[in-house]
């Protein structure tokens, strides 16, 4: 009783605060009032008009679906509470709910009106009709001849609307409620049943929710004539809205997906969904592979889950939403703001053009197939880093491009809550860029990375604007590790033991993302089923297994393929968050929605695809906090399982049963990890093989982030604060003992009370680096990240394109040299950052964009607005080189020599324009071609570019003094000469042969700029 | 360009000794190139032309019983060839060729009469392939889309068939032979090729004497 007045009081929260939209949204779609309740919709495309049931007064209206008027309306028997169109569009069927008092009523009929004669003919069905549909004959009614089918309080029976016959189908516990029901309520037996058909009629599925508040979900196959039914006693409880895939394998049920399998089913569920008396609607859009809904749902803070929706959140107290969400794994594509919230059946027209949904005026026309004409908005990316280096601790600037998806001119306005930041311009039309400007002094004492929500508002778009968030670090010189910049929800972390790679599990957007851990890129995404919670790895390392925390499915991907497998399919209401493998088994700690402990550990049949519960942990009693995770061991000996409530388990994979149990203390959260040596850490807590506390770790640093074992040793992050810059340690577990303490370039993620414990650190297989989860994304360290740096050497700076002597303004360098970086990296960003890995570089004091950096080679641009003799140094956590003095000239052409022709390398970027490829001795030049020079070195430009931008297209960047191109001595004629478009330091020469030149295989082509030249041999022929 | 010249110089002289009976006729066949051997630091390789349809026309003057001359057209379709060590890479090629040549007819026998052919002409190589940035067998030559003239001798033998009263077949075969031509095949530095391209072809060929 105290959760459904519970569930009354969130209901009616929605439905008073639902009305009201932001003043910055405009809500999407058409509200037709009906003048009473609508309890049910019927889609009649033949005639072009919405069947509408209006239940509280006593009729059907019929709405044109051309100009959205009521045309007219049909007086039938008292409270229709449901329709149904035969698919051939001759039948509509009624059922009127009219069970005042029980057993029965004689109101309770149903109502068969045949459209194309205009006939009617009324069916006592004794018991309350809840819902009805059509479907095809079933055996000797297999006619062509379409059936209704009714769902009454305790039966399902079938009418044939030509004979006039009515039978049973199957009967099923009571389920009646009588009226009157209270005020300001909708009859809950009325919306507590639903039923919907495949658009062929072959399926139907079927909801009756009880007194008890159980449900019983059933589909009915016309081609078998069987009806597969269950109990659902799912927390929250699904809301009898349904919606049927096309082929009728699966449907969704309120904010549940239902999909039938070999195994019997499977749900998923959306994430922070809570339960609903009567708001909300779901449609199935199998054309393309999408689902509209309304799911009412909790702030993330306050749900079961972390998982907020990706782009903005759709709590009960923000204006009513419409999802759309991607069928597999229900994952959010994008919200649109409802008039008001839909309460009922949501119908999609064949063309999947419109949508039409029961809602609380009565109907809400939905064109959705005209959305990409509406207006919306979207950013070019989630998150906007501002990197500070200790070279540069002036103002970092940074861009954001707003859009409409549709391509138009839509209003915005933009605005960050903190002081220091500064947005141009703050308001506009898209599409738009804004430059975002970060005063790093107003960051100044905060070393680590400081989030800044950047709030995006319109007043037309219809859209909820995505949500982006601003990243600033402004970091010192002892800081350690580079930032990997990845958006979202991250909730674990897995190195490949052999492979060069790491995983990170993005929640939000239900992905696995891998990362090659030589150069730091993302290399592949894996689509997860719905959550995902932790990964584990296979003992024989050959497959990838992710948990959810709304799914009761595991997924399974093959490491060597990066492909999908089969997924484990968990016993009903089993949703497996953690898992971990040892030598013997694969275990799950699952979420348990139906009867039972609220946790338990579940155990993998990886061959078969299956998970079972274990009916007991060894000796105790198999009772777990379902937010409790599974630390495996490097060694595959053992798996430990910490719980928030204090409890660690082991499972010992020798013995085959968990060993032993302890509750030493009253909360456990943050760092958990079990070595190969029977040692334990799980917070600040280290225990030994029997789980006996045998040591604390020092908290003087902050909170316990994570935690791994290398070898006998391990790893330890700590976090004081989000903001801050987290500090690892190595540490000793065997007398608690932590070294070298070093501060990060941002914090590990801290725990939350959600997910009390998140795997933070990664030390990759190979032994070159550590991967600790932080506040950006990931932040990688150097294995030797504590051991004495020594300041960096520079021998030489050349241009980047043929490593000559020579540079000019704006020209790519390489400098050469020792102790350049402790890692190497290549910049993804533009504009190019000043600061990279963990070096930058100064001319003349003034940081310098970088593109790549590593121990003996940094590769950068001069600024446009040197020349003469300059001073470069290098930043580095070793310290500051000594200056190395260079001349800079107006103009140093040099042909980069970086091109490759299949296992050839090194060539020069020379390009026939007829065949866009390398001029080689096989592709030589000929007489009458085009030909395309990419160089550096060409000097200042027409209009001028700031060092680190791309070149512009319009106008183009010509170079300010010509140069002239021979070839065997003969003038080419010049056809543009300045920076490539969209490139940064690189210029592009075009020229044309004209007929005559020397031919042979080694004719001198030469560029002259000023008093500088540079040339190579190209092969010509005529 | 003086070399053709000279060709067709050869032509005219043939046409001034004009006789009582001209013969009209094409042919088609195979030609069978030979390869040149290609050495150089990274070991060795052939270079030449695949096997390839010919299809050739010409008209034949009888200047006396034993001796007439023929102006000769073929066309060829020889793809570029460089193989080494199992691997091949080829190119898209061409050939034309004009050539005159003098026929010694021996007795007729029967129906039957046997000639044997010598003469000349000039031949054009032409590489007709997309060039790309990377070839395979690189290292020994480059297959290049040019074209490139070579003088050229002919020898051969045939035997022509009496199968009408103005009709006959043909059949022969012939060498053509040319210097290699290395502006079409290019020797990569420090390569040395052979000099003398053999292309013999087999053909058989319909005529009429008007």
């Amino acid at each position: 009783m105290r959760f459904n007045c519970c569930s009354i009081t969130i209901a009616s929260l929605a439905v008073l605060l639902g009305t009201g939209l932001p003043c910055s949204a405009k809500p999407f779609g058409t509200v037709v009032p009906i003048g009473g309740q609508a309890s049910d919709i019927a889609l009649d495309e033949s005639r072009n008009v919405l069947y509408i049931a209006n239940y509280t007064a006593n009729r059907i209206d019929v709405m044109s679906t051309t100009d959205y008027s009521i045309r007219t309306s049909m007086n039938v028997a008292p409270q229709p509470g449901a329709l149904a169109l035969s698919p051939d569009s001759q039948f509509l069927l009624v059922a009127h709910f009219g069970n005042f008092a029980p057993p029965a009523s004689t109101q309770n009929v149903i109502t068969l009106i045949n459209l194309a004669s205009n006939t009617r003919q009324t069916f006592a069905t004794g018991d309350a009709p809840l819902a009805v549909a059509f479907v095809q004959g079933v055996g000797a009614n297999q006619n062509g001849q379409y059936q209704g089918l009714i769902t009454t309080t305790t039966s399902l029976l079938m009418l044939d609307p030509v004979s006039g016959a009515l039978k049973t189908v199957t009967t099923f516990a009571n389920v009646a409620t009588t009226l009157p029901s209270a005020l300001n309520t909708f009859p809950s037996a009325v919306i507590g049943a639903s039923m919907t058909t495949t658009p062929d009629g072959k399926y139907a599925f079927g909801i009756a929710t009880g007194p008890s508040n159980s449900q019983a979900f059933f589909r009915f196959d016309t081609t078998t004539g069987q009806v597969t039914g269950l109990v659902i006693t799912s927390t929250p409880t699904p809301l009898a809205r349904l919606s049927a895939s096309a082929d009728g394998t699966w449907a969704m049920i309120g904010s549940y997906k239902w999909t039938l399998n070999l195994y019997g089913f499977d749900l998923n569920q959306f994430p922070n969904a809570i339960q609903s008396k009567n708001i909300g609607g779901t449609v199935v859009d199998s054309k393309n592979s999408l689902i509209y809904a309304q799911i009412l749902t909790q702030p993330a803070s306050t749900s079961g889950s972390p998982t907020p929706p990706p782009t903005g959140s759709a709590s009960s107290a923000t204006p009513p939403v419409l999802y759309v969400l991607d069928i597999d794994n229900l994952t959010v594509r994008d919200q649109i703001y409802l008039n008001e919230n839909i309460v009922g059946r949501m119908v999609l027209s064949a063309a999947s053009d419109r949508l039409y949904a029961v809602s609380d005026s009565g109907v809400t026309v939905f064109p959705i197939g005209q959305l990409q004409q509406y207006p919306r908005l979207t950013t070019s990316q989630s998150d906007v880093l501002a990197l500070g280096s200790f070279c540069d601790q002036k103002v970092i600037t940074q861009t954001l491009t707003i859009t409409d998806p549709g391509g138009g001119n839509t209003d915005f306005a933009i605005s960050a809550g903190a002081s220091g930041v500064t947005i141009s311009p703050s308001s506009g039309l898209t599409p738009a860029t804004v430059t975002i400007s970060v005063n790093t002094s107003a960051f100044q004492s905060q070393n680590g990375t400081v989030t800044v929500p950047l709030t995006i508002t319109s007043n037309s778009a219809v859209n909820v604007p995505p949500s982006v968030r601003l990243l600033v670090n402004n970091r010192n010189p002892d800081q350690r590790g580079f930032v990997v910049d990845i958006p979202g929800t991250l909730t674990d972390l897995v190195a490949d033991p052999k492979r060069s790679r790491f995983y990170v599990l993005r929640q939000d957007l239900n992905q696995v993302l891998v990362f090659d851990s030589t150069t730091f890129q993302q290399i592949a995404t894996l689509r997860t089923s719905t959550t995902p919670w932790q990964m584990a790895i296979t003992w024989d390392q050959q497959y990838l297994v992710v948990g959810h925390d709304n799914s009761q499915l595991a997924f399974v991907y093959d490491l060597d393929t990066l492909q999908t497998q089969p997924p484990i399919h968990f016993p009903p209401g089993h949703y497996p968050r953690s898992l971990a493998a040892s030598g013997q088994a694969l275990l799950a700690v699952v979420r348990n929605s139906s009867s039972g402990p609220a946790g338990l550990v579940d155990k993998i049949n990886f061959q078969a695809q299956q998970a079972d519960t274990l009916p007991s942990l060894g000796v105790f009693k198999n009772d777990v906090n379902p937010a409790a995770s599974l630390a495996p061991a490097p060694n595959g000996g053992t798996i430990l399982l910490a719980a928030p409530d204090g409890n660690v388990l082991v499972y010992d994979a020798t013995a085959d049963t968990f060993t032993a149990s302890r509750q030493d203390f009253t909360t456990l959260q943050g760092a958990y990890a079990a070595s190969s040596y029977n040692t334990y850490v799980v917070g600040n807590n280290v225990l030994n093989s029997s789980l006996v506390p045998m040591g604390t770790l020092e908290t003087s640093s902050g909170n316990a982030s994570g935690f791994a074992f290398v070898d006998q040793s391990g790893l330890r992050t700590t976090v004081a604060a989000a903001s801050s810059p987290g500090v690892i340690q190595r540490v000793t577990p065997s007398v608690s003992l932590g070294t070298k303490p070093t501060r990060m370039a941002e914090a590990p993620l801290a725990s939350s009370t959600a997910q009390p414990f998140i795997r933070t650190v990664a030390p990759l297989s190979d032994r070159s680096a550590v991967i600790t989860l932080t506040t950006s994304g990931v932040t990688v360290l150097p294995w030797n990240y504590d051991a004495a740096v020594a300041p960096p050497q520079i021998s030489s700076v050349v241009n980047a394109a043929d490593f000559t002597q020579p540079v000019a303004p704006g020209g790519l360098v390489t400098v050469f040299g020792s102790q350049l970086s402790p890692v190497n990296m290549a910049s993804q960003e533009i504009p190019l950052p000043t600061a990279l890995g963990e070096s930058c570089m100064a001319i003349n004091g003034v940081p310098a964009p970088l593109l790549f950096v590593s121990g003996s080679q940094i590769n950068g641009q001069l600024p446009y607005t040197v020349d003469g003799n300059a001073t470069l140094s290098l930043h580095t956590p070793g310290g500051v080189s000594d200056n190395y003095y260079l001349s800079i000239t107006d103009a140093a052409p040099s042909i980069f020599r970086s091109g490759t022709a299949g296992p050839m390398t090194g060539l020069a970027t020379v390009l026939r324009a007829s065949n866009n490829q390398l001029v080689t001795p096989t592709n030589p030049i000929s007489s009458g071609d085009e030909i395309t020079i990419y160089a550096t070195g060409l000097g200042v430009t027409t209009p001028p570019v700031t060092a680190g931008l791309p070149a512009p297209s319009n106008p183009l960047a010509l170079a300010t003094s010509t140069p002239s191109v021979t070839l065997g001595g003969v003038n080419l004629t010049l056809n543009y000469a300045g920076l490539a478009p969209g490139e940064v330091g690189v210029y592009q020469i075009n020229v044309a042969v004209p007929h005559g030149v020397p031919q042979g295989l080694d004719v001198p082509l030469v560029i002259t700029q000023g008093g500088a030249s540079t040339g190579l041999f190209v092969r010509v022929v005529n | 360009m003086r070399t053709v010249t000279l060709s067709f110089l050869l032509v005219a002289a043939a046409g001034l000794g004009c006789a009582q009976q001209w013969e009209f006729g094409g042919a088609a066949g195979a030609g069978f190139l030979s390869n040149v051997g290609v050495s150089s630091d990274f070991g060795s390789a052939t270079a030449g032309f695949k096997t390839g349809p010919v299809l050739g026309a010409f008209v034949s003057q009888n200047l006396n019983t034993h001796l007439s001359g023929e102006l000769h057209y073929d066309f060829m379709q020889n793809n570029l060839r460089l193989s080494s060590g199992g691997s091949e890479a080829t190119f898209s090629g061409v050939a034309h060729q004009f050539h005159y040549d003098f026929t010694f007819h021996t007795h007729r026998r029967g129906k039957r009469e046997f000639y044997f052919v010598a003469g000349g002409g000039m031949k054009v190589f032409m590489g007709t392939g997309a060039p790309q940035a990377y070839q395979p067998l690189s290292q020994f030559g480059y297959f290049t889309k040019t074209h490139e003239l070579k003088p050229m001798v002919t020898v051969g033998a045939g035997m022509r068939y009496a199968i009408g009263d103005n009709l006959f077949l043909r059949t022969e075969i012939r060498d053509y032979i040319t210097g290699f031509p290395t502006s079409v095949i290019a020797p990569a530095p420090g390569t040395s090729y052979g000099t003398i391209l053999n292309d013999f072809v087999p053909s058989v060929g319909l005529s009429f004497l008007f």
